[in-house]
């Protein structure tokens, strides 16, 4: 049944978190609706990496609440998260494929762990989504190491939407990627929400694919979501952080690190 | 002197906060290396790494630890002769020689790449990305290669005790002029079984010391390269000082009059 109303997937109110003396997310609040496909965009070392990995429960905020399908995650125990764990594929920013693994157990080892598929199945699984992602049948033998660093985010890529989960999580997707190579993977991302069905987070560098995949866009600066919009209004922003992120010029006057 | 009193305070708190989380690590090893799910493949495979792989070094050391208890103790007391040789040579290998030294020797190996591989793991995401597909890296990493540890170990020292006794006996017919018949006979009567078996239970629990070591270092190794190498360092030194005190302890449990 479509409801009218749309799902709230992901639900982050006052959430903080720092390391040592250094406050990362101040106070941040988001909200993110279930089909969703939302860009979070700023600066090196702003946070958005910590702010993905709060999401999936990889770093503890020290307050404030998150919700996903309405549960409050610091509530599940370990077990709990585990089982919860299963709703997310997550692309990490420096890939972290299992390097004692072939491509093809990379790929499928959400399908044989979480989905119990028998390894002949999930080979032929694996082989299949490495065919959607444009590499070829013929690495599914080799391991992450014998890869180039583009080829690697694929099998990375891959290895996220595999198992067909509910909410994907793309930590710079096409960073340091050929432009052909770059479009790909957008696309395979557009694809993947839209047949899915899946809520997509995704944090970029890059405005063009920004405006491609995302629906709506948040700008991450000094701890704080200092933007929050549509993607296509990005552009035409009259906001002062946004004309400079996307003109790449920087902020001297909020920018402790005043590199001329 | 407040000064030296605070930062003194300071260390033993630090000192008492690692051990209980050294603590508590365990018992989570423990744990998930008695429940399901299982990984038998990555069990075997870890027992053909620890022990298959660790024979060459084992054996070496266990040969030459034998010559030179036999050749110490023809120079040592010369009084009771073949006799006592063989007796030396057996109870020194069997009770002490054989587990320790086969122990460190699989600290510096196995404990040094446990902790290297876990390490780099943690330190590339490897372990995150386990976590966001469901598995638990204690039950995934770190149970396979405690149980084979465990497993391991005591195998190795017998092999260890056979070889090592093999070298006295080297050393006694071929050096010292023993007969070869009497020696064996020797040998074989000097055998005791619990010399032996508190060899074997040493192993168990050095195997247990060496591979949680590994992995606890391992598991929070932090800041790239380098602190994977630091995490190495710690895993085999920490492995080897606990190893020698735990196998002070054993022995005095199980030689207690
Ligand atoms: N485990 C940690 N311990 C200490 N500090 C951390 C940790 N993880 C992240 N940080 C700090 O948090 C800040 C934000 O890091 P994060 O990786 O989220 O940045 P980012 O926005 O993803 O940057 P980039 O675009 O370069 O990937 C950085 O200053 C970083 O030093
Ligand atoms: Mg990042």
């Amino acid at each position: 049944m479509n409801t009218i109303r749309p799902e709230i997937k992901i639900c982050l109110r006052n959430l903080s978190k720092s390391f040592g003396n250094k406050i990362v997310l101040d106070n941040i609040n988001l909200t993110i609706q279930k089909g969703e496909s939302i860009a979070i965009i700023g600066g090196s070392g702003t946070g958005k990496s910590v702010l993905l990995k709060s999401i999936i429960g990889l770093v503890k905020p020290d307050s404030g609440s998150l919700r996903i399908d309405g549960k409050e995650t610091s509530m599940l125990t370990h077990k709990e998260r585990m089982l919860f764990n299963t709703r997310f594929g997550v692309l990490f920013q420096g890939g972290a494929l299992f390097d004692s693994l072939t491509i093809w157990e990379n790929i499928a080892f959400g399908l044989m762990q979480e989905k119990k598929l028998n390894k002949k199945n999930a080979k032929e699984k694996a082989i299949q989504i490495m065919s959607e992602v444009e590499l070829d049948a013929s690495v599914s033998n080799s391991y992450p190491s014998e890869l180039s660093g583009g080829m690697q985010k694929r099998v990375a890529l891959a290895r996220a939407i595999a198992t067909e989960p509910e909410i994907l999580i793309f930590d710079e997707p096409t960073t340091g990627l050929d432009p052909v190579t770059s479009n790909v993977i957008n696309d395979l991302i557009i694809k993947s929400v839209n047949v899915l069905g899946a809520t997509a987070i995704s944090v970029s560098h890059d405005i063009a694919s920004v405006k491609k995949i995302a629906d709506n866009v948040a700008l991450l600066h000094e701890g704080h979501f200092v933007w929050q919009g549509p993607a296509d209004k990005i552009e035409k922003s009259q906001n002062d952080y946004v004309r400079n992120f996307v003109n790449g010029v920087s902020n001297n006057q909020s920018l402790p690190s005043g590199r001329s | 002197m407040i000064l030296l009193m605070r930062s003194l305070g300071h260390s033993l708190v630090n000192f008492f906060a690692s051990i209980g989380k050294i603590g508590i690590f365990t018992l989570r090893a423990v744990f998930h290396s008695c429940n399901p799910p299982f990984y038998p493949n990555l069990i075997l495979k870890q027992m053909i790494e620890i022990g298959f792989y660790s024979l060459p070094v084992v054996a070496l050391t266990a040969i030459f630890s034998g010559m030179v208890i036999a050749l110490q103790s023809s120079s040592g007391f010369s009084l009771g002769g073949e006799k006592a040789i063989a007796n030396v040579v057996v109870w020194g290998i069997t009770r002490e020689l054989g587990p320790v030294l086969a122990g460190l020797m699989v600290a510096g190996r196995i404990g040094a790449s446990i902790a290297a591989e876990i390490g780099t793991m943690r330190v590339s995401e490897q372990i995150d990305a386990l976590e966001t597909l469901s598995t638990n890296p204690f039950k995934f990493l770190i149970g396979p290669r405690v149980i084979a540890g465990v497993i391991m170990l005591p195998l190795l020292v017998i092999v260890a005790d056979i070889i090592g006794i093999m070298g006295g006996f080297i050393i006694a017919t071929f050096d010292l002029g023993f007969n070869p018949d009497s020696y064996i006979r020797n040998t074989w009567t000097s055998f005791e079984f619990i010399g032996f078996i508190s060899g074997i239970v040493k192993a168990a629990v050095f195997g247990f010391i060496i591979t949680i070591m590994g992995a606890y270092h391992g598991y929070y190794a932090k800041g790239g390269s380098q602190g994977v190498g630091q995490a190495t360092t710690n895993a085999v030194v920490s492995a080897s000082i606990l190893l020698l005190l735990f196998n002070f302890i054993l022995t005095a449990i199980f030689f207690a009059q």
